[in-house]
């Protein structure tokens, strides 16, 4: 049976995914995530291996104790207010990558920016010498 | 290494979007950003020197070959952090992850081969050549009549 | 079983495109590029690339069906052709074959539309037609006149050799995406691009000169530019005086046409149309490119002459860079149009007046049934549908319920027909009202070949067998021909069989035979079988009295429709790169629908703040013809007072007029008066 340290979950899709009996269910609103983690017989450990938070243990199967639930408000995009991760996920992002890197050259963290948002800096960015150009014969 | 792309001469048809779509089994790997009215870009992979999707990749799913950035997807759990490492958005997570890779298996990638404007190149020296050439007509022609 | 590769054509636009289909165990399972190809260079746009998606499609039209109520019922071949033969001898005896209309497709091969027409005549109905009058009727009009040929003057990678591309009326970076390619290429080489048309496309973002004048002032623009040239003596004198006929009536027509008048009719500043004319004039090589934004009006025609006329008095005719480039729509619809499924032309543009020509075709299809006299076009096939003037119709792969103007009207007409017969590989609005419909195979299920926009016939293969019981087009209207008694006229061993006969009927296609068609087809004309063909047109002067172009001077008229207080906009119409025509296989495909979804209408941002609309609403646009709803776009691609809709959704041609232009009887899809409101 699993037990859950919520220090360590970051809230990600690996253990719902790796799962060969749909044990855990995972649930997503409009800006929450919860993940449940039904009390399984299986003892299979694949969650336990593959999360990158390691907070999953195998503990002795007990069917007076709960069953574990940990709910994360999803953080909204700077730019555009889109709920696209939970805030462990992204703290993880940052304590893997050197500090240099989490800022772009104009000094947007953009790691606190959705995927969409950073699609289109990127291609604004890359852009903008063009729509200038481009623009000025237009007028 | 990565797909270059001319943006002076993207047209917006998004054939690249369709391409990679269909050669990935429904799962492009290319988004087409209208900039306003005045200009299109592809968004790609850019393979970077220093992938910050391996580095937060827990597996070993993502990793560096050479010059390419790498996915390995039998190592992949789906666990979503790839796509919130990549600062320009282009990995994507549908279960598992996906992202560029080059059309492993094809002589030139389906993007390369397909764009009606012939916008993308993997050929960096080419690519860089026809830009000062355009350039420096520019400046020959005083900005055009 | 390995995986073969067939080599076809793409079904979509007229660039003409190759891309091989990949056929494993019966089924097309992918597609590869064919990166040898001349054009293309295998290049594909996103329609090309989602083309698969349309021949698995579960609206796949399997079995012939018969009307039942407001439903249908599945039919076998035998019935379906015995309700078809007597449907159509039944008018033609009661009623005369003068009341019978048959139209042809664009999108099928030339050896059907061949056919097609042949039928038609060697029943005695000379109403054939195909949607060419929807499209290009004046350039094959207007060019004809002129140039003595209908056809694009030079083919698409020639682009290439230009130092100056005046594109005016076609938005082809989105519509012809391959041609971008070779435009990019002259760019390189320091060629400057001039872009006309009343909205800023992607095409306008390859400009040096944008002009953006008012919907249907053309004629203005190219007198104006045409006036500048002569008066700062920038024309080709000796080309004119060698090559041409009418050039002094040209400087008398157009002495009114300064500058600054023609501003103040298209909107376009004084300096850019001085610029541009001169920029054209300079060049030693130009090219005008044009599609629909010059056809599509009631002034069609004279838009078309006017275009040639420009090009002719600077010489840019017959040499590498230059020529007259209109750019076709659907895939055969040059093929269609030369093989003659047209009300005034017989196969090689035979004049139908002609005694001559019927005598001709009499004696080649052994028949004495074949009409002299031109017959209804299109267009006006649905107004005689309307009256009662024609009882029957038989329709091949076109759908006028979507792609005429005034909808409405039309279905009300075509409603009114006693007997319709609609062949198609979907239940398209129309085939909705037919009484009979056929299901016919798409283009990788049968062979054939197809006349790009450049000349280009290419022979394309097939990869699949047709799904269910469809048949090729070929087959249906050999079935139907056979049961109507003309056996004699329709027995062939295969597409390749019809191209020998249409070898011997249309000159310009002589030495275009089965074998000689290789990977890449050959340009038309080309009269023997030891011609290579013949990739730029006029090169020695033009099939005209004298050898001489004839330029014909036209004034400015206005579109049959201007704003007024009832209807402050001009609406006018166009396409996007993702969807194709009246959008019967684009919008049936996931990869081209998911990019594109709705209708939607584009509204200057001034315009649409005073009318209280914001981006994403939904509005009601309103003409004298009828209502449709719309996403509102805002943008500042349109200038105040015009709107702009795509027309591969039903909604667009509802709002549409069937007012033509009075020659080539094309509609003008591009000049609609429209009043617009919040739809709540």
């Amino acid at each position: 049976m699993i037990k859950v340290d919520a220090s360590k979950c970051l809230g990600c899709f690996s253990c719902s995914n790796v799962c060969p009996n749909q044990n855990i269910v995972r649930e997503e609103t409009q800006d929450k995530r919860s993940i449940h983690w039904k009390k399984c017989k299986e003892e299979c450990d694949l969650c336990v291996e593959f999360c990158p938070g390691k907070a999953l243990t195998l503990v002795p199967f007990d069917p007076e104790s709960e069953e574990p639930t940990l709910t994360f408000d999803l953080v909204a995009c700077k730019i555009c207010g889109a709920r696209y991760a939970t805030e462990p996920m992204l703290r993880r992002i940052e304590a893997s990558l050197p500090a240099e890197l989490q800022k772009d050259s104009t000094g947007l963290s953009w790691i606190w920016v959705c995927p969409v948002c950073r699609r289109s800096v990127e291609a604004e960015r890359a852009a903008k010498q063009m729509v200038l150009g481009r623009s000025r014969k237009n007028l | 290494m990565p797909v270059y792309v001319d943006i002076s001469r993207c047209i917006g048809c998004r054939s690249c979007e369709v391409a990679c779509k269909r050669v990935h089994g429904g799962k492009g790997h290319v988004n087409v950003h209208m900039a306003g009215d005045h200009a299109s870009v592809p968004i790609f992979c850019h393979h970077c020197e220093e992938a910050t999707c391996t580095m937060a990749c827990f597996s070993g799913a993502l990793y560096k070959d050479g010059e390419r950035t790498a996915f390995a997807v039998e190592k992949c759990t789906g666990c979503g952090l790839c796509r919130l490492a990549c600062p320009f958005g282009v990995v994507w997570t549908d279960k598992l992850a996906h992202k560029c890779d080059l059309c492993q298996g094809r002589e030139t990638p389906a993007c390369v081969m397909t764009c009606p404007a012939n916008a993308l190149s993997t050929d960096f020296e080419a690519a860089s050549k026809r830009a000062r050439a355009r350039a420096a007509l520019m400046v020959a022609h005083g900005g055009r009549i | 079983m390995p995986k073969v590769l067939v080599p076809t054509v793409c079904p979509y636009c007229a660039a003409g495109c190759g891309f091989f289909i990949a056929v494993e165990k019966e089924r097309a399972t992918g597609i590869e590029y064919m990166p040898a190809h001349p054009t293309s260079e295998g290049a594909l746009c996103s329609k090309g690339n989602a083309a698969l998606e349309v021949l698995y499609h579960e609206d796949r039209l399997l079995h012939p069906l018969k009307r039942k109520g407001d439903s249908w019922t599945r039919i076998s071949w035998d019935e379906a052709l015995e309700l078809v033969a007597r449907g159509i001898q039944g008018a033609t005896k009661e009623h005369g074959p003068e009341k019978v209309g048959f139209l042809a497709s664009s999108k099928c091969t030339n050896e059907e539309n061949y056919l097609i027409e042949k039928l038609a005549r060697s029943l005695g109905s000379a109403n054939i037609d195909n949607c060419a009058r929807l499209c290009h009727a004046p350039s094959v009009v207007g060019l004809n006149r002129t140039l003595g040929a209908a056809g694009m003057t030079n083919p698409i990678a020639d682009l290439a050799n230009s130092k100056c591309i005046f594109v005016i009326g076609s938005n082809l970076a989105e519509n012809h995406p391959v041609i971008s390619r070779w435009i990019h290429r002259a760019k390189d080489a320091g060629a400057v691009v001039i872009v006309a048309d009343p909205r800023l496309t992607h095409t306008s973002w390859m400009a040096d000169i944008v002009l953006q004048l008012r919907p249907g002032t053309d004629v203005a623009l190219l007198n104006g530019m045409a006036k500048v040239i002569i008066k700062e003596g920038l024309e080709d004198d000796l080309y004119i005086s060698k090559c041409t006929r009418g050039y002094e009536d040209l400087v008398e027509a157009v002495k009114d046409y300064t500058p600054e008048k023609v501003s103040e009719i298209t909107g376009v500043p004084v300096g850019d149309i001085i610029r541009a004319a001169r920029a054209f004039a300079i060049s030693p090589a130009s090219a005008i490119v044009y599609s629909m934004g010059i056809t599509q009006h009631t002034t069609g025609t004279d838009n078309v002459q006017a275009v040639a006329n420009l090009a002719l008095i600077c010489g840019h005719v017959g040499r590498p860079g230059t020529g007259v480039l209109p750019l076709r729509g659907q895939n055969n619809v040059q093929g269609a149009c030369d093989m003659g499924a047209l009300a005034e032309f017989y196969p090689g543009y035979r004049r139908a007046d002609d005694p001559e020509t019927v005598r001709f075709f009499s004696q080649a299809w052994k028949s004495s049934a074949l009409p002299l006299g031109r017959g209804l076009t299109a267009t006006e096939m649905i107004d005689a549908a309307a009256s009662g003037e024609i009882k029957a119709m038989y329709i091949v792969g076109e759908d006028p319920a979507n792609s005429d103007p005034s909808s409405n009207f039309t279905r009300d007409a075509l409603e009114n027909l006693e007997f319709l017969v609609v062949q198609d590989i979907f239940m398209t609005a129309t085939a909705q009202l037919a009484d009979v419909v056929l299901p016919a195979a798409a283009w990788a299920e049968k062979e054939g070949t197809y006349t790009s926009t450049e000349r280009r016939v290419q022979w394309s293969h097939k990869a699949i067998e047709p799904p269910g019981e469809a048949r090729s087009d070929l087959e249906i209207v050999c079935n139907v021909a056979k049961r109507l008694g003309l056996d004699f006229s329709f027995s062939y061993a295969g597409a390749a069989d019809v191209l020998a006969e249409i070898n011997r009927m249309v000159p310009a296609y002589g030495g275009i035979t089965r074998e000689r068609l290789g990977a890449f087809g050959l340009i038309w004309p080309c009269p023997t079988a030891d011609h290579p063909g013949t990739p730029i047109l006029h090169s020695q002067g033009f099939k005209l009295k004298d050898g001489r172009a004839s330029i014909g001077p036209v004034k400015y008229k206005p579109a049959a429709e201007d704003a007024s207080w009832e209807y402050p906009f001009v609406l006018t119409t166009g396409r996007v790169t993702v969807h194709h025509n009246a959008g019967s296989m684009t919008r049936r495909s996931p990869s081209l629908i998911e990019r594109e979804p709705d209708l939607f209408v584009e509204i200057n941002t001034a315009d649409a703040a005073k009318l209280r609309v914001a981006d994403g609403d939904e509005v009601k646009i309103t003409t004298p013809r009828g209502e449709t709803t719309a996403i509102a776009r805002l943008t500042d691609r349109v200038k105040r007072g015009v709107v702009f809709m795509p027309f591969h959704f039903p909604g667009t041609n509802i709002l549409t007029a069937d007012v033509t232009d009075p020659e080539a009887r094309i509609p003008e899809f591009k000049v609609s008066a429209c009043r617009i409101a919040r739809r709540d």
